[in-house]
């Protein structure tokens, strides 16, 4: 068997590796997900209402949070 | 290119504050010259009501000029520590109040405008950096991106 015989036979054996690269652009798609601006998660959403309810409880806080801004 | 850095982080870290202060003068300006006039006439509140307007008048020092300097640097401090940084942009403005919140109830029962009792400190304390982390990751975060400064 000739050098050219076995990489026939081998190539025969292994599948050929799909090369094709991915379909679409991802740097594009990194990009766009590190500009976005930071989304509203549950914890936020829970933590912003922790902060109304605290104020609820304590009105007196509100003018007193409001000085701090 | 982009220059100066550290001046559009100052930028962006005053803009919240400063926006809120145009409300709360427009509040105050309001009670005091509309609703609550210094000189009152009968059946309107008495002066000692308004001379508490007063009182908010002298510490609003505070908020107009403290306040927002304190945003600007500590938006200029993140920049300054980028890359060698583990907290996000919402955690260090959350840490803010352990500076801000001491200073503004001190000023604030030395000029009588809000009676605060030191017990509440802790817990008020708390709230405040919980509505700062909000404020800081959604508001400030957002003005940065618009600047330029990575968050």
């Amino acid at each position: 068997m000739t050098d050219d015989d076995l990489a026939r036979v081998l190539r025969a054996a292994i599948p050929p590796v799909d090369t094709g690269g991915p379909r679409s652009d991802l740097w594009s798609a990194l990009e766009r997900r590190l500009d976005a601006p930071p989304q509203w998660a549950w914890i936020d959403l829970g933590l912003a209402a922790a902060v109304v309810a605290a104020l609820v409880m304590f009105p007196d806080w509100i003018s007193l949070l409001v000085y701090h801004f | 290119m982009r220059t100066h850095p550290y001046l559009r982080a100052y930028m962006a870290g005053v803009v919240v504050p400063t926006i809120l202060l145009l409300v709360m003068v427009s509040v105050f300006a309001t009670l005091r010259f509309s609703v609550v006039p210094l000189a009152p006439t009968p059946g309107e509140p008495t002066l000692g009501e308004a001379l508490l307007y007063e009182a908010i008048g002298r510490a609003i020092i505070f908020p107009m000029a403290i306040v927002p300097n304190l945003w600007g640097l500590w938006n200029m401090l993140y920049l300054a520590i980028d890359g060698k940084r583990k907290l996000s942009l919402g955690v260090h403005g959350a840490l803010l109040p352990i500076l801000i919140v001491p200073f503004g109830v001190t000023l604030a029962n030395a000029l009588g405008v809000f009676r605060f009792e030191l017990q509440w400190v802790i817990p008020f304390g708390v709230t405040a950096m919980v509505a700062y982390y909000l404020v800081w990751k959604h508001a400030v975060g957002f003005l940065n991106a618009e600047v330029g400064i990575s968050t």
